[in-house]
């Protein structure tokens, strides 16, 4: 009987494609993860934005002498789930107060201070004003006063914290037996866009003020 | 058959080309997925580690600002650095060249490994904590006192403080300046749980002031007139006044007026004066509110209906309010700690008095009203520190070279002037039972058995004295160093009280409450038997008069029945004739009729020596033996006084005084409040108070010998409630009638004894602070 060399049509046909379909499933198990990981990485790098928002606020509103009357709105834990982006009572205003101790009391005038202030205002806006939900935008809006406490209105000047913000509310825990009772809360929901879709990354943070008013 | 067969192509040599193909295939796909998932993790890993080591970082950079203000707390001379002013960049910065020539003071500690940093030269402390350290630094703000603002030195309050913490690489910085504030120096009343200013009774129309400076009270303040009793509506009675006030400030939480309430808000830079009427809170007081159980509203506990909140104030007032009410939205939340009783022991046993060691002055049964004695008994050990006035000696005997500490484990009884600078400690409590620190100045005609009490109007109606007599206060911060220089007069000292449990303002004795104004009058009423009404008036009560008895005294029955005459008027002891002061009385008739029989009368210094030296001293022992009868001589004269002086303008050329019981001074306590606290516009309420009740009758205490509008209590200098004893058994029972108050703030305390602030807890108040981040050669070189 001859010998019988190489393999047949068929065998290759069977290995090529047990071949494609090993490679197929591997190639689906590797994209997945690849998806996954991109997804993920995405998710994260929503959450770092976020995370670096609140530091900059953290440390802002650490850096704060007094908040303004009213704000932020007060809210029990309950509450502050339906506290809504687009309220216009949405804001948090607070002074940070610099000390000029070059300025001896005797040089002072009697309307004077040795003192100035900044009052600083964290404030939301609709990406599309049209539109009847966001996303929105974070604003920064600072307001100088003089050593006579007077608004030096010409520096007024606002800039932009971030953009694309779906949801982010401020406000004050309305329960006295919480540790956090008059921390400012914040709680943000920020939506990363990415090429494969939506990255959702939400945040809750709690500030306590550490300077003052002036007296 | 042979599709049976396996074909020779089968063979192992034969497949391996494919089996090698496939395993590279899946081990390349497996690399690629196990470096994603590794890449991934470890970012999430690092990025977490670096936020858990930046917290850390952070957190021990506070730690740093915490050490430095405790221990700015307990040692006011602490500094680590210099700080120099840059006038061109407006900012302070460190002067590493001149470090302060002083020991550091922070014991080294095994938790903490907490030294000054000597090694590297920087004369930064340092301190571990877990895996991380911080190191700060600390130095004065040179800035100038502002002489506009009484209630504060500034050139002791500001502080720069520096700290870095560092966990690994990663360092965080803060920077930040803090306000040192002394509740004693600085506020009129501080009260580290709710301040409450409602004094008074139902169905009484006067006024209660407190004036000048700052009110704290740490949960909230309530200010209003007395309208319910047990927390039921009651006939309106007392109101309270504030005026010339700097600010009122409520730590965690709100500021209540009760009722339209005056005030007058003093003027600030760019700032008028102001005068208000604070309308009623928003938020009114209820009747039997929600209280966690009836012991709770009995004890003094916020109602939930106002726990923690904050009325708002009306549109109207806001701007002229502005920096003047200062509830819980300003973040100024003071918590001193409490006073370190086991350092001033220590003072008082180095240089110090400590009553106990004086064989002289043993521990008194004091009696005290029902249920403030243990064991329901009717008094409590004490020590009685009598410094003595200008009409009377004391018993206390100072060491020569005395560092200006008493201390006493046991209760103490004070009274008296002081003859310098004191701070008067008791592990217990310290009872206030007569005028104390202010003294006068006996060369001058109009300050002879007194300092000049002068109102404006009268005591009753007027904020405060006149200009003259709060002039003699405010000019003792230029006293030279002999106090009693009689061109330089001291009339008060920086005494500190300090009580671990309470300190009592007792109103029993006339005799010492109202001995200044009595005393006049007994000279007076002495004179009349042998002058004519109207011209012993004018001799023993006016300035000009000039203190003689002016009669012929030559018939010595006659004159012996005009002592008697007198002594019927004002006995030493009561009305009936078997008691042992009946002799008493002939004894000293007989003497002034001996020492004076002539047709001269009596010179001036001649008459005060007797007053002084006999009379009055008698009548003094009369009392203590005859506190309960309403006929002693001591209550007549009290009466003889009220004849002469209620309802009367105030006039400044005379010795006539409204009965005033003057206490001057930082009064510091730590106990709780007693057992029955109402809440609110409320008379059911216990202050610490002693005196003029039927229960301090039935105690044998003393009688309720006058009404709240026959009596002003003037408190000079400030209160401070620690609120940090809470094992101190709560007093029951009634044990006070209220007096007309007086409360007004010493503005000679920030700059009277600011050296050793031993008796003086601090607190702080950042003002401005800044988070930073830094590099680990920043750490190095700090």
């Amino acid at each position: 009987m001859r010998r019988r060399e190489g393999v047949t049509l068929i065998e290759i046909m069977m290995a090529v494609i047990v071949l494609a379909l090993l490679l197929t499933a591997l190639y689906h198990t590797f994209s997945s993860s690849r998806r996954q990981a991109q997804a993920v990485m995405q998710a994260h790098q929503t959450n770092d934005e976020l995370q670096r928002l609140f530091d900059k606020i953290t440390d802002d509103i650490r850096e704060s002498n007094f908040l303004l009357e009213g704000t932020p709105p007060k809210a029990s834990l309950a509450q502050s789930t339906d506290l809504r982006t687009d309220d216009p009572a949405n804001y948090i205003s607070f002074h940070k107060v610099t000390y000029d101790f070059s300025i001896q009391p005797k040089s002072l005038a009697d309307n004077q201070y040795n003192y100035t202030q900044l009052r600083v205002t964290y404030k939301l806006e609709k990406v599309d004003p049209d539109q009847a939900t966001g996303p929105y935008i974070l604003w920064r809006e600072t307001l100088p006063f003089d050593d006579r406490r007077q608004e030096v209105t010409a520096q007024r000047a606002r800039k932009v914290m971030m953009e694309n913000i779906d949801e982010l509310v401020f406000f004050k825990l309305n329960e006295p037996n919480l540790p956090h009772h008059d921390s400012v809360c914040i709680r943000a929901r920020l939506t990363g866009r990415g090429k494969d879709g939506k990255y959702d990354s939400t945040l809750l943070t709690s500030i306590r003020q550490r300077g003052a008013e002036p007296q | 058959m042979n599709s049976f067969c396996p074909p020779a192509s089968t063979t192992a040599s034969g497949r391996k080309g494919s089996a090698i193909v496939i395993a590279l295939g899946l081990g390349f796909v497996l690399l690629i997925v196990i470096a994603s998932l590794r890449s991934f993790t470890s970012y999430r890993v690092q990025n977490t580690i670096m936020e858990n080591r930046n917290l850390k970082a952070l957190a021990l950079a506070e730690a740093g600002i915490s050490f430095a203000m405790t221990e700015l707390s307990l040692n006011s001379s602490f500094r680590t650095h210099k700080v120099k002013i840059d006038s061109a960049q407006k900012q302070l910065v460190w002067d590493n060249d001149n470090l302060p020539e002083w020991q550091p003071s922070i014991a080294n500690d095994s938790d903490f490994s907490f030294a000054q940093q000597n090694t590297s030269g920087k004369g930064s402390y340092q301190g571990t904590l877990g895996d991380g350290q911080f190191r700060f630094r600390v130095g004065l703000v040179e800035y100038e006192d502002d002489e506009r603002t009484k209630n504060i030195d500034e050139s002791k309050c500001f502080f720069k403080i520096d700290s870095m913490g560092r966990v690994g690489d990663t360092m965080r910085s803060i920077s930040c300046v803090a306000q040192r504030r002394f509740p004693g120096r600085e506020f009129l009343m501080f009260d580290m749980e709710f301040l409450s200013i409602v004094y008074g009774e139902p169905g009484q129309n006067n006024v209660n002031k407190f004036s000048t400076g700052n009110l704290y009270g740490h949960n909230g303040v309530e200010i209003g007139q007395i309208l319910m009793d047990g927390h039921s509506p009651c006939t309106p009675g007392t109101k309270q006044e504030l005026f010339d006030m700097h600010s009122i400030i409520s730590g965690a939480g709100g500021i209540f007026f009760w009722q339209p309430t005056k005030v007058t808000f003093r003027a600030r830079p760019g700032m008028p004066e102001e005068t208000v009427t604070m309308p009623q809170s928003n938020i009114p007081f209820p009747q039997h509110g929600t209280y966690s159980s009836g012991e709770g509203e009995k004890y003094g506990e916020v109602p939930e209906e106002i726990r923690g909140k904050t009325p708002t104030i009306p549109d109207t007032l806001k701007e002229k309010l502005k920096g003047r009410l200062l509830d819980k939205n300003s973040q100024i939340s003071l918590s001193p700690g409490e006073p370190r009783f086991g350092d001033l022991k220590k003072q008082a046993q180095n240089g110090g008095y400590i009553p106990e060691n004086d064989g002289s002055n043993p521990a008194q049964a004091y009696k005290v009203p029902a249920g403030w004695a243990p064991s329901s008994g009717n008094s409590v050990d004490a020590r009685i520190l009598d410094f003595g006035t200008g009409l009377r000696k004391g018993n206390v005997t100072l060491p020569a070279n005395f560092n200006g500490v008493i201390y006493s484990d046991t209760n103490l009884v004070i009274k008296g002037n002081p003859p310098r600078d004191v701070n008067i400690v008791s592990k217990k409590s310290v009872f206030v039972a007569g005028d104390f620190n202010q003294r006068n100045n006996k060369s001058k005609k109009e300050e002879k058995y007194s300092f000049p009490q002068d109102y404006e109007q009268n005591a009753l109606l007027s904020d405060d004295y006149k200009e003259n007599s709060r002039k003699l206060l405010t000019d003792d911060l230029n006293a030279g160093t002999n106090p009693d220089d009689p061109g330089n007069y001291k009339h008060h000292f920086a005494a500190k009280v300090i009580a671990n449990e309470r300190v009592v303002y007792d109103y029993r004795s006339p005799a010492d409450c109202f001995e200044n104004e009595m005393y006049p009058v007994m000279k007076f009423a002495l004179a009349k038997e042998f002058m004519p009404a109207a011209d012993a008036e004018t001799s023993m009560l006016t300035h000009a008069g000039d203190g003689k008895i002016t009669a012929d005294l030559s018939d010595k029955e006659a004159t012996k029945n005009k002592i008697a005459s007198y002594f019927e008027k004002f006995p030493l002891a009561d009305e009936r004739d078997d008691v042992p002061e009946k002799a008493q009385e002939q004894t000293i008739a007989q003497k002034f009729a001996d020492k004076f029989n002539t047709a001269d009368g009596v010179s001036e210094a001649d008459f005060e020596k007797f007053c002084n030296e006999e009379l009055w001293p008698a009548h003094r022992a009369g009392y203590e033996a005859y506190v309960l009868s309403e006929n002693n001589g001591v209550y007549k004269l009290f009466n003889k006084l009220l004849e002469k002086v209620e309802g009367k303008p105030d006039k400044d050329d005379d010795y006539l005084y409204f009965p005033e019981m003057t206490t001057n001074g930082i009064f510091q306590s730590c106990g709780v409040r007693s057992n029955i606290f109402y809440m609110g516009p409320d008379y059911s309420k216990r202050y610490d108070e002693i005196g003029r009740s039927p229960s301090c009758q039935a105690a044998g205490v003393g009688r309720p010998y006058c009404t709240m509008e026959q009596m002003v209590h003037r408190l000079y200098g400030s209160e401070v409630r620690y609120a940090t004893n809470k094992t101190l058994a709560r007093i029951t029972g009634p044990s006070y009638r209220p007096p007309t108050r007086r409360k007004l703030y010493d503005p000679t305390l920030p700059s009277l004894d600011i050296g050793d602030a031993s008796g003086d807890m601090a607190a702080f108040v950042i003002l401005t602070w800044k988070d930073l981040r830094a590099a680990p050669d920043e750490f190095t070189n700090f």
